[in-house]
């Protein structure tokens, strides 16, 4: 099992490596002269100078690459043009807000998913399990900041149960959760579904019939079990589409966190700031991979005997 | 030559249509998406005749006007009909669905064939691509390629294209490494038949199946990003009324017109869904296995 | 003291295109301590009667559409669920026929074996593992041990199937029914599993019903024997005089297809035909078309199971004493 673990964090490596390039890159692929991009309002021609020894830009390009992933190692990502402030320092501020409603989502769906594929698949034809899949088609095919803008209006605007933007508190927490939460639900309810019913057809779910199993302990031991590897395959694989709704269901709700940096970030052309923002989601879509996958190792125990 | 194999895919076309046809009709839930996509279209090139006013035309007096008898929508902060911006709007939305995914499937299809025809280092290198864009969120990917190609809506088709390339190549390459080594294809080339001729004439009529049926419910995909982007402020820009930077504009007025929201994201599930479901009879009609999809 | 008695059954499958009958008037009994021999091919109905009496017809869209299942006097087929539970597993096990896709596969194999036990007796955790390492090597798994905390994917066929019989025995069963158990196990272990067979029936007087379609362990192994095909019973006997005196013309085909030293002379003897599926089933004596003393009559009219001296069964038309008349 640790062989595994071990293998799959030192594969992380050069996937980071490949993604930091790119992310470092866009200053340079983008149109216009890289210095040009750098200069914030209020520059003139004399902190032009001040720029290109700052950024390394009269350099070549692998040894700037070089430099800046140094630097990024101690924790220097650089300055925002825009805020005059290092950009580790917004980071760590907008990140607990990214942090706490992703995790709360994931979670939400996961619960929520798994519940309703069960009892679906358990009364498989019937009205509920109709009503649920079509659920779980709403969920996936809506636009996230739609079904936000939506909630909000019914339980922010008409209801007044909870509060229409901000942060910090408990309840502003639910009905941006409960956005992200029920595309990814969707997702996983049909998923879970269709494995609980795939596994219930195979051969040793007759066996333990035939031990004197009775239905409940088979179903929750034994189908549940061998039905959750492919959900928990399919969450790894796309929870990267999980967390890519906090950013925009940040600017709906009005939530200062990664997303929020990141899209200001694109409107005033901070590409320090852009850079930043997008590292710190790509390494976290990185983590929930991996740990996805040490989830799946731990569900399927065919898997940690596999040589990648 | 007898078809000694019955792999669904390699019957002679006409028979194969035929059934198709015969499946079409029976298929309620992919009726009511072709009935939705076909008034989707209608709609779009029609939006100048039918709708009761024009889309820019600004009335000051009547600005976040509830929905009525005269406009029946409703009017948005600059007392422009809702619905008449909705109608004009399938046009923005028809234009980047079909636009960006065709040429997403264009490059995604030559790319995958050549790589899983080829195989070698075109091949790891498409493997590497599509497994980054696949486990990335599209929204993040799309942005990035905002962030390179600017803003705007052409620049929205491009990077939309250039986000779901590589599922439509991933798709292709697996049924052409699952088609080149069928019998026929070695006989053909015994015949004398060059690798263009093969792959474009024989493999690629019975590896597009999937990547049909993939690319209907992709122009749905297409259209919500699009309606994202363009809800981010990075789509079609104004008076355009693309149904994403609508519900963007109307976020300010949340409280006091609602329905300029709630009808164009109204107007947009129904587009999807029509897509989805006419997508998903696609599924049965072409005898597609589930799991090829995936 | 019969152990199990099989009256009349009549079992059927509910499909996409129908019902389908695959077993009609199956009849035979057991005692306690005696090996019964349940002999077919693919396709005669072996596996859907030890399914009918594990009670398992429910779990596969089936059903017993007629007759009874007397085990102990009690009718099976009247229990509920949560009874037949209690019998399932305790009193009666089955050893399965595909050792294969019989595990669980995220479970530790000896772990299977113990939920088992842990669900019938009342006995801790220590005593059903080592309960469960005795019965493993007593199967002659090798490191039992080890074995027990492996994983069925990481376990050879053979191995697997030894892990399936050893839970089968485990629970001390009053029946047991085993389905072609030895299938994947080659010659040396087959015959050490089929003696400790013989043992374990002796030693605990249980009854066993061997489901094969290998003559060679019937002969070595049981008692009696019932020959099935195509959904019925044709011949039911002890086996000496079945396999010496074979009445029925199928039995009479079956055993002469065996290869005997000493015929290099001739060549191999095959039924023609081949064997009905369950929604082809001939009329009159399911037969009939491979039978070589068929006569119009057969295909008429079903034969009633005739008993003949010896304790022998045999449904063919040929042991009445109409026969003279029609043929």
């Amino acid at each position: 099992m640790w062989q595994f673990v071990l293998r799959r964090c030192l594969l992380m490596i050069p996937i980071f490596i490949v993604v930091s390039i790119i992310i470092f890159s866009l200053i340079h692929i983008v149109p216009g002269n890289p210095i040009d991009n750098l200069m914030g309002p209020g520059m003139t021609k004399a902190h032009e100078q001040k720029l290109v020894e700052k950024y390394n830009l009269d350099k070549s390009i692998p040894v700037q690459y070089f430099i800046w992933f140094k630097r990024m190692l101690h924790g220097d990502l650089g300055r925002s043009i825009i805020e005059k402030r290092p950009v580790t320092e917004l980071l760590l501020h907008h990140l607990p807000y990214s942090l706490s409603l992703g995790l709360t989502a994931i979670v939400l769906s996961f619960v929520l998913g798994v519940s309703m594929g069960i009892i679906s698949a358990a009364a498989k034809n019937t009205i509920f399990d109709h009503l649920a899949m079509l659920v779980a088609l709403f969920g996936v095919t809506i636009p996230a900041f739609w079904l936000g803008l939506i909630l909000i209006l019914i339980f922010a605007v008409w209801l007044t149960w909870f509060p229409i933007s901000g942060s910090g508190t408990l309840l502003s927490l639910v009905l941006p959760a409960i956005t992200i939460g029920l595309g990814g639900a969707g997702l996983i309810a049909r998923v879970t579904r269709v494995s609980m019913l795939e596994v219930a057809s195979k051969d040793f779910i007759v066996m333990l019939h035939a031990k004197g199993l009775g239905k409940k302990a088979i179903l929750l031991k034994h189908i549940l079990r061998n039905a959750l590897i492919p959900v928990i395959t399919i969450l790894g694989l796309r929870i990267g589409w999980v967390l890519g709704g906090t950013v925009t269901v940040e600017i709906v709700f009005g939530r200062p966190g990664l997303g929020q940096l990141l899209i200001t970030g694109l409107f005033r052309r901070d590409y320090p700031v852009i850079q930043g923002a997008m590292l710190v989601l790509a390494m976290g879509i990185m983590m929930g991979t991996f740990l996805a996958d040490i989830l799946y190792a731990l569900t399927d125990p065919r898997v940690r005997d596999q040589h990648n | 030559m007898e078809n000694i194999q019955t792999q669904e895919s390699i019957r002679p076309p006409a028979n194969r249509w035929l059934r198709r046809v015969k499946k079409i009709k029976s298929n309620k839930a992919g009726l009511i998406g072709v009935i939705i996509i076909a008034g989707l279209i209608f709609i779009a090139l029609s939006a100048d005749f039918i709708s009761p006013y024009s889309y820019k035309e600004q009335n000051l007096s009547i600005m976040n006007s509830p929905p009525s008898k005269v406009h029946f929508m409703g009017t948005d902060e600059f007392g422009r009909d809702v619905f008449s911006r909705i109608l004009h709007g399938s046009r923005i939305s028809v234009y980047v669905g079909v636009v960006s995914v065709g040429l997403s499937v264009f490059i995604g299809v030559i790319l995958g064939a050549l790589a899983g025809y080829y195989g070698g280092w075109l091949d790891q290198c498409l493997s590497v691509v599509t497994d980054l864009t696949w486990s990335l969120p599209e929204i993040l990917v799309a942005l990035l390629l905002v962030a390179v190609v600017g803003a705007g809506i052409e620049c929205v088709i491009i990077a939309i294209a250039l986000t779901y390339w590589a599922q439509y190549a991933r798709l292709i390459r697996g049924q052409i490494l699952m088609l080149k080594n069928e019998i026929y294809v070695e006989a053909t080339r015994s015949l004398g038949a060059t690798d263009f001729t093969i792959l474009f004439k024989h493999l690629f009529p019975n590896a597009i199946a999937p990547v049909i049926v993939a690319a209907t419910i992709g122009i749905g995909q297409a259209i919500v990003l699009e309606a994202t982007l363009g809800f981010l402020g990075m789509g079609a820009q104004p008076p355009m009324p693309s149904w994403g930077a609508m519900m963007s504009n109307g976020t300010a007025y949340l409280f006091i017109s609602p329905w300029v929201i709630v009808f164009p994201g109204l107007a947009m599930m129904v587009t999807v869904f029509g897509f989805n479901l006419f997508g998903d009879a696609l599924v049965d009609i072409m005898d597609i296995r589930e799991d090829t999809l995936k | 003291m019969t152990l199990l008695t099989v009256e009349n059954l009549n079992v059927s499958f509910k499909t996409r295109d129908g019902a389908v009958e695959p077993l009609s008037n199956i009849s035979f009994e057991i005692d306690a301590g005696e090996i019964l021999g349940l002999v077919g091919e693919t396709g005669s109905g072996k596996s859907v009667t030890a399914q009918a009496i594990m009670g398992l017809l429910p779990f596969l869209n089936g059903w017993a559409s007629a007759g009874r299942i007397l085990f102990n006097g009690q009718d099976l087929l009247a229990l509920c669920e949560t009874d037949y539970q209690r019998l399932r597993g305790n009193q009666i096990s089955l050893i399965s026929q595909n050792p294969m896709t019989s595990l669980d596969p995220v479970y530790k194999v000896g772990d299977q074996i113990v939920e088992g036990l842990k669900l019938h007796m009342a006995i801790t955790r220590t005593n059903a593992r080592k309960r469960a390492v005795d019965v493993m090597t007593s199967l002659g798994i090798p490191n039992a041990e080890k074995v027990f905390n492996q994983y069925p994917h990481q376990l050879s066929g053979g191995l697997k199937q030894r892990i399936v019989i050893a839970m089968g025995l485990c629970a001390d069963p009053r029946l047991l029914i085993a389905d072609e158990p030895t299938t994947a196990l080659d010659v040396t272990v087959q015959a050490q599993i089929i003696e400790l067979f013989k043992q374990t029936t002796q030693k605990h007087h249980i009854g066993l019903i061997m489901i094969t379609h290998d003559l060679g362990i019937i002969s070595h192994l049981c008692h009696r024997v019932v020959v099935m095909y195509a959904g019925n019973v044709v011949e039911t006997g002890r086996v000496e005089s079945v396999f010496t005196e074979p009445k029925h013309p199928y039995t009479r085909a079956l055993l002469s297809c065996i290869p005997k030293l000493g015929m290099a002379d001739r060549s191999l003897h095959a039924i023609p035909g081949n064997v009905p599926s369950v929604r082809t089933y001939p009329c009159g004596c399911r037969y009939h078309p491979r039978c070589a003393q068929a006569k119009p009559y057969c295909m008429e009219n079903i034969p009633e199971i005739i008993q003949l001296k010896n304790n022998t069964q045999v449904k063919c038309h040929q042991f009445t004493p109409q026969w003279g008349a029609v043929s």
